[in-house]
């Protein structure tokens, strides 16, 4: 069986139209392939970031990392990052936009199912809650450790992140995988109970998985936080999410 | 952790970043998770000159 796939740096018009970069990588063949758009963590559009996108790629979706901080370059991600952090970070209304036209991207593609799947790490998992109250044409969205999405002092909001994620959960118009680790202190265990506890009472389509011997960022390779063995059962319960929610092409939305 | 909080300082002095040495107003500090460090936080110090528009820092 011959394996293969295509990675390199794209552009992507995002929000108010301005053309950023963005990671692209897909499976090579016909397809057609479900489409993935993968929201980076906190730090920045890094190695990590881009090796997750090209593993998603292997098993099968069409994935773009948008660069959210593009607007802060040119430079190397982690000066970039350095720059967006000091100016207090992206403001959500932008992030949605650069979502909504990575969305567009993934839909020009000739080999596309018509199905399409968001998923974010640590703030990156926040964004994947609030582009899934947010925008339309989203079939799947997996966050994972997003911390933030419940908001416990309101002084925390605001210009750029005005509203808590927990209070758009009416909103949301997809089914929602949620991975955290026992251990994380952002969310911690109480905040995933409430949210989860939105979910369930307002009757959403989620399924959330908490591990024990995990905290943040238990999927990611290059730091301490890595956690095999927890890891391993993450990412294939994302890859089950997705083959579920993301194979059959969108008859509808093509009529 | 996960957040965009940044203490700033304001100073004199000088630090080298990509480009060589420059003049430096402000030191953003910051505790979060580092890029380089293989730690999962770290206490972050970017000198850079605000008032020239900090496109550059020394970074630490």
């Amino acid at each position: 069986m011959y394996e293969g796939m295509f990675a390199e740096t794209v552009s992507f018009r995002g929000h108010k139209g301005d053309v950023g970069e963005a990671y692209y990588a897909r499976p090579l063949g016909a397809g057609p392939w479900p489409g993935v758009v993968l929201i980076h963590h906190m730090p920045g559009w890094d190695e990590w970031i881009k090796e997750a996108t090209r593993k998603l790629a292997y098993h099968g979706f069409a994935t773009i990392s948008p660069h959210l901080y593009f607007r802060e370059g040119p430079g190397s991600p982690d000066d970039v990052g350095a720059r967006t952090r000091a100016a207090g970070g992206v403001a959500d209304e932008q992030v949605i936009g650069d979502v909504a036209g990575s969305m567009e991207f993934l839909r020009a593609q000739p080999y596309a199912n018509g199905k399409i799947g968001v998923i974010g790490f640590c703030s990156g998992g926040r964004h994947t809650y609030l582009v899934a109250c947010s925008l339309p044409g989203i079939d799947a969205a997996v966050d994972c450790w997003g911390g933030n999405v419940i908001v416990d002092d309101p002084k925390q909001l605001n210009a750029k992140r005005p509203v808590a994620p927990i209070d758009l959960t009416d909103k949301l118009r997809c089914p929602l995988l949620g991975l955290f680790g026992n251990d994380d202190e952002n969310p911690n265990r109480d905040q995933v109970n409430r949210t989860e506890a939105v979910l369930k009472k307002l009757g959403k389509n989620y399924e959330f998985h908490r591990y024990d011997g995990a905290g943040h960022a238990f999927f990611n390779v290059m730091r301490p936080a890595y956690r095999a063995e927890q890891a391993l059962d993450g990412w294939s319960k994302v890859f089950a999410f997705y083959r579920k929610h993301l194979a059959a092409p969108a008859a509808a939305r093509a009529a | 952790m996960c957040s965009y909080i940044v203490e700033k300082a304001k100073l004199i002095g000088s630090a080298k970043g990509a480009s060589g040495w420059m003049r430096i107003d402000t030191a953003n500090v910051y505790y979060d998770h580092p890029f380089h460090a293989p730690l999962d936080h770290a206490l972050g110090i970017d000198f850079i000159n605000e008032a020239e528009g900090a496109r550059e820092r020394g970074a630490g």
